[in-house]
């Protein structure tokens, strides 16, 4: 099974990453720069993956969650490795771009454009079929749309579940919440998930073709 | 999913340390249950999502010039972007080395002079407030008339729609670009950017022009080399093959072991197919395939060898 960490960096650069941490946190402004540069490849695709891979605001949120990240590190105590704290600033900053976006956006789809539906440009990935590649990208389409419209704790549980594939031991520990208030959350969103995906026709008349 | 549901088993999973017994019972649910597959299907899904590609490594290079500048007040330095850019292009080719690239940056910047800076009135790139953005009341038809920049016309923005960040930065650079006095010509970093940013907003002959103007004007360039990429790029898909060809070989003959050659190969080999030169073609995708055979590019250049998509040159 594929791990959910698109860009896995080495045991060996995940401490490098900490160690850049560590002088940036001490003043050093070259190490700034060199942190940035390492830190943004993983944090891209996390942006990527919450906004949809053809979002042209990428950059702008990119740039926004590394001056987070920046912000961020003297919280950063070394608990979790740097590029998982690092992505999950990436996470949350796009979370919350998307949902500006999408307000400013979704008078849009009132007139009947899906501005999310263009922006989504799934990978190319030569083990699906073209019919798997649109039921993908409509199960991606769907999860952002829930995650536009969740309260905000169940909406960072979703995410980290499936945009960072964190289990639920991992998220409790990176939110500092007991377990079972992340299986709460969970819960309430995968079943926010399922109403949003079943009320999709042409996505259950895929999965009908699918199965067919 | 009910109460049955092997939900923990479905996060370890994940994680490889299922045992063999374990695997299996996982399996036979998710043969039949439904919502589970949904479930493994999203993890999936997002874990095939969102790859940056090498074709990023400016959008990188720009977020952290962006990004270092507003929280240091430096402006961007012009050749540190490229280096940023070349750093960002390794990384993306190597799964496991973006840190490496970074590393390599941070050393070479302690062994190294620092390249002179730009002018601080005219910054490469934005500079953005770290604090998060308020949220922004939805009045769509607020904001296209407020652009007021040269190139707002050529842009296409929906009628009321409100324009994305994104693309105020592109009406920024370019309109930048084409507001420059004729007398003033534009500082190197300008004009790669501004010519890298119509090029994304799909303006290709307002960024042939620019990288045109750039090659010309400094030919020795790191920017006048990755633009021979670019620009090869544009005029291939303008049908222009014989100029595009010119335009990869100057940089795979320049660019020793640089982070584009291999994207120079790619568009040379289409160049020549579209040239109708089939052996030259030939051999194009056999020299990509050996100096870089784990690139994007691979199996693209198996295909066209005929030596299939797994097949090892």
């Amino acid at each position: 099974m594929r791990n959910a960490e698109p860009v896995q960096p080495s045991a060996e650069s995940a401490d490098d990453l900490a160690e850049l941490a560590r002088q940036v946190l001490a003043g050093d402004a070259k190490a700034m720069r060199a942190f940035l540069a390492t830190a943004a490849v993983p944090m891209l695709s996390v942006v990527r993956r919450v906004l949809g891979s053809g979002n042209p605001e990428a950059e702008d949120v990119l740039q926004e969650a590394l001056i987070g990240l920046l912000d961020a590190l003297p919280r950063f105590r070394g608990e979790s490795r740097a590029v998982h704290f690092a992505n999950r600033v990436a996470l949350f900053t796009a979370m919350a771009a998307r949902r500006r976006w999408r307000t400013r956006t979704r008078w849009i789809e009132d007139h009947g454009l899906d501005v999310s539906d263009v922006t989504d440009v799934t990978d190319p990935d030569a083990s699906l079929s073209p019919l798997e590649a649109t039921i993908a990208n409509r199960r991606r389409q769907a999860l952002r749309r829930v995650l536009d419209d969740l309260p905000t704790k169940s909406a960072e549980v979703l995410a980290m579940h499936f945009v960072l594939g964190y289990r639920v031991e991992e998220i409790a520990a990176a939110l500092g919440v007991p377990v079972n208030t992340v299986w709460s959350r969970l819960r309430v969103g995968k079943e926010a998930c399922l109403r949003r995906i079943e009320k999709d026709a042409q996505f259950t008349d895929d999965l009908a073709r699918r199965k067919g | 999913m009910n109460i049955s549901c092997p939900q923990a088993l479905l996060g370890v999973r994940r994680t490889g340390q299922l045992s063999s017994e374990e695997a299996a019972l996982l399996e036979d649910h998710l043969q039949s249950c439904t919502t589970c597959a949904l479930w493994e299907s999203l993890h999936d899904d997002f874990a095939k999502g969102g790859r940056p590609q090498a074709a990023d490594e400016q959008l990188i290079a720009n977020a952290v010039e962006g990004a270092f500048s507003a929280r240091t007040g430096r402006a961007p330095r012009t050749r540190r972007s490229w280096t940023l850019a070349a750093a960002a292009g390794l990384a993306l080719a190597i799964t496991g080395g973006l840190a490496s690239a970074g590393i390599w940056i941070y050393r070479a910047t302690h062994n190294t002079p620092t390249a002179p800076t730009a002018a601080p009135d005219r910054p490469t790139t934005r500079k953005i407030q770290s604090q998060p953005r308020a949220p922004e009341a939805a009045t769509p038809e607020a904001t296209p008339a407020k652009i007021a920049v040269p190139v707002a016309e050529q842009l296409t923005v929906a009628p009321a729609a409100r324009a994305s960040a994104r693309e105020r930065a592109v009406h920024r650079r370019v309109g930048a670009a084409e507001a420059q006095p004729a007398e003033t010509p534009l500082d190197l970093a300008t004009l790669f950017a501004s010519a890298n940013e119509a090029r994304r907003a799909g303006q290709a002959e307002r960024a042939g022009e620019l990288y045109v103007e750039l090659q010309r004007r400094f030919p020795e360039s790191r920017e006048s080399l990755l633009s021979l990429v670019s620009y090869g790029r544009i005029l291939l898909d303008r049908g222009q093959p014989e100029q595009a060809l010119a335009q990869f070989e100057r940089h795979i003959k320049a660019a020793s072991g640089g982070v584009l050659v291999a994207d120079a190969l790619y568009g040379k080999a289409r160049a020549l197919t579209a040239l109708h030169r089939e052996a030259d073609a030939r051999r194009c995708w056999n020299e990509l395939l050996s100096r870089f055979p784990d690139s994007i590019y691979a199996d693209t250049a198996r295909a066209q060898l005929g030596q299939g998509p797994g097949a090892k040159p």
